[in-house]
């Protein structure tokens, strides 16, 4: 008997018993719909997860952070830059005092202002408009796009090379500060507006970039101390007195260090390498390593980050495909099921197919070829619906996704996230197949004469 | 007939010797052949008799290759059965022998056609022979234009009629008809025996008709008997 007419016998089949065939496809749709979908969302975000860490230089950085007893200054930089392997470095200063922006009538409120070198050790995704260099030293910023959508009604381009302001918040008594605007008894003072030039967009999630010497710029505070008069007061670097009050200039990061100080390693091989150098010559502790006490300072590799990141990803998806590896051997029991009701009922058919000319051989084929039908049917269901549910999904949720910085869209779920899990089909087509094997091997046994007696 | 759809009719002649089959019911054994020695030539029609009960099916499933017997030897056509695996029973039952059941074992829901083309089908023939073969065994039965109809619809006699198509599909050298007019009425029954006779007459196809219808019976030039698993031959009155 050929494969073909087999196929063709066996789809009849289950069209005859229409009923049984939709309640054991049933269970096989559900089950590897589950799967299907499990492998879809792990696939794209394990991609999407190396590509964001790819994109953004995190796969071959090294984040530095000071433990308190020591702080991240220019000498450090200096001597961490020289270390062999290291690309380039650069320090964060947070540029905590811009507490909202606006441009036109528009505003946005939570996001991070962010100073850093533009040297490339964080690699930008520009949208539109340029990134930042080295020269730029002045208030000039990169906006992420998401900001930018806020602040220009989703028109993020319109926004380079336009003036946007910066609210200060109570507590910022920078350069652009003026005395009268502070209270010397608490040392607040009112809100200014500060405004920067933007140069470009950048992907990245609610995020203004500065030039890092504006944000060293911006970090000089000014404290006024009321006193009862000047007299006898000692003028240093940093302090005078005038009109009954000491004036204290104070720069945040260059007096306290910086907040970070991110390395980028020439590649992904000399990583190690410059994190042991860090440990031996800086006293500085792996974030990863629990065992040890505290160094000085701490860092974190970013392959580390991303490699916990897929693991836990990993945990959650193990956990939901195991239920759908449950239901797909649940359905298993179903086709047994089915197909053993099939060669009861169908015992006479058999009995007549032998007594024309079927071999063991054949019976058995045409059940299992039956079973494997049902599997693979199951399969494809499963993927048609899956199919549906995460193309439509993925169409109502890339935008935002895309706009945060997740490079997912549609057609990275249908080639990194679907395609792949169709392999689940070829499960549901051996899961069939081995159902089948039991009830076929039953059928071809049967006795012809028997099966011809058989009412 | 069609040249193209002829095959040329290799003598497949019928030998038993000693056959013996044996059923166990608890303690008690039922001989329903007994050391029974028979032969049949090609393009023989041969009826046979005997009460019900008597071992007319079992000699027919033997015969037929669905029964093996606890003794004796069978060869038909060159193929000793005894040293037949399932593929050479299997291939036999499909090229060389058209069985007829008395209750047609038709499959009810498929069409006249379908069933007629199933015997084609599970011997692998491709699909424009088989369709063709199909439609000339219908024509043959005279059921040309039943055949996109379900079975279900037949009257017995147009069903035992396509059930003699398809025993006809795969140019059978033997066909067995067990009881085929049992469950009809006498003129249907007259009809079937004509159609099956008549393949005998113009095919040369042996035809072993099993039947307990003294007249039926009395059509065949040469009649056996069956008692207690024991056959005497006898020439037709
Ligand atoms: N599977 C079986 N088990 C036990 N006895 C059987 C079986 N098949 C047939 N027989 C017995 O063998 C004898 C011959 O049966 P069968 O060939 O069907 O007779 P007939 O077709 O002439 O009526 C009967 O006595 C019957 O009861
Ligand atoms: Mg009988």
């Amino acid at each position: 008997m050929k494969l073909r007419d087999q196929l063709v016998m066996a789809r009849r089949n289950l069209k005859r018993a229409k009923g049984r065939t939709r309640l054991t496809l049933v269970s096989i749709v559900i089950g590897s719909f589950a799967v299907i979908c499990v492998l879809t969302i792990t696939f794209t975000a394990n991609k999407a997860m190396s590509d964001y860490f790819e994109k953004t230089g995190l796969l071959y950085s090294i984040d530095i952070s000071s433990t308190g007893s020591k702080m991240i200054d220019q000498a450090l930089i200096d001597k961490v830059a020289a270390l062999p392997g290291v690309q380039s470095v650069s320090p964060d200063v947070y540029l905590w005092f811009y507490e909202t922006v606006k441009y036109g009538d528009k505003a946005a409120n939570s996001f991070q202002s962010k100073a850093q070198s533009a040297n490339g050790t964080t690699k930008q995704s520009i949208v539109a408009g340029r990134d930042l260099t080295e020269a730029d030293t002045g208030p000039m910023v990169l906006v992420s796009r998401d900001i930018a959508n806020v602040l220009t009604d989703k028109n993020p381009e319109s926004l380079v090379n336009q003036q946007i302001t910066f609210m200060t918040n109570t507590n910022y008594m920078g350069p652009e500060q003026k005395p009268e605007n502070c209270d010397y008894q608490t040392n607040v003072c009112k809100s200014i507006e500060v405004t920067a030039t933007v140069v470009g967009i950048n992907e990245g999630q609610r995020t203004i970039l500065f030039p890092l010497q504006y944000g060293i710029d911006q970090s000089s505070m000014i404290y006024y101390n009321k006193v009862p008069d000047c007299r006898g007061f000692q003028e240093t670097a940093t302090a005078r007195c005038e009109n009954g009050f000491i004036i204290d200039t104070h720069n945040q990061v260059l007096d306290n260090g910086f907040n970070t100080l991110r390395i980028r390693a020439q590649s992904g091989d000399v990583i190690a390498g410059i994190g042991q150098a860090l440990t031996s010559q800086f006293n500085m502790r792996d974030q990863k390593d629990l065992s040890t006490e505290a160094g000085d300072y701490s860092f974190m590799i970013g392959q580390d980050m991303l490699k916990e990141a897929l693991k836990a990803f990993r945990v959650v998806s193990l956990g939901l495909l195991a239920v759908g590896g449950i239901s797909l051997l649940v359905s298993a029991i179903g086709v047994i099921n089915t197909m053993l009701m099939a060669t009861l009922e169908r015992t006479r058919e058999i009995g007549v197919m032998r007594a024309i000319g079927a071999t063991n051989k054949d019976v058995k084929r045409i059940f299992t070829v039956e079973a494997a039908l049902l599997g693979f049917m199951g399969g494809v269901w499963g993927l048609l619906f899956a199919s549906a549910i995460i193309i439509g999904l993925g169409t109502k949720f890339a935008t935002q996704l895309g706009d945060s910085g997740v490079p997912i869209d549609v057609p990275t779920l249908v080639t990194t996230g679907l395609i792949p899990s169709s392999i689940v089909i070829v499960l549901t087509t051996v899961i069939g197949i081995l159902s089948g094997v039991l009830p076929a091997r039953r059928a071809a046994r049967k006795d012809p004469v028997e099966s011809l007696r058989y009412e | 007939m069609s040249a193209t759809l002829t095959q040329d009719l290799v003598a497949a002649d019928i030998s038993l010797s000693g056959v013996s089959r044996i059923y166990e019911l608890g303690d008690e054994k039922i001989h329903a052949l007994r050391d029974l020695t028979l032969d049949i030539r090609q393009g023989e029609f041969v009826a046979i008799k005997g009460p019900s009960g008597s071992g007319k099916s079992t000699l027919a499933n033997v015969i037929g290759g669905l029964d093996t017997p606890n003794e004796g030897r069978i060869v038909v056509g060159g193929l000793d059965f005894s040293k037949a695996n399932d593929k050479q029973l299997s291939h036999y039952r499909s090229k060389t022998i058209g069985f007829v059941f008395q209750s047609f074992n038709l499959q009810a829901h498929s069409t006249v056609l379908e069933n007629v083309l199933l015997p084609l089908v599970i011997a692998g023939v491709d699909r424009k022979t088989r369709m063709a073969r199909a439609k000339e065994c219908l024509e043959l039965m005279g059921l040309s234009d039943r055949a996109d109809q379900a079975t279900n619809k037949l009257s017995g006699g147009q069903r035992q009629r396509v059930s003699i198509a398809r025993a006809l599909a795969n140019w059978p050298q033997i066909i067995i008809a067990d009881e085929p007019t049992g469950n009809l009425d006498q003129a249907n029954g007259q009809n079937v025996i004509e159609h099956l006779t008549k393949l005998n007459r113009e095919l040369n196809i042996t035809l072993i008709l099993i039947t307990h219808d003294a007249d039926v019976a009395n059509k065949a030039p040469r009649i056996l008997e069956i008692v207690d698993g024991n056959v005497t031959d006898r020439k037709s009155a």
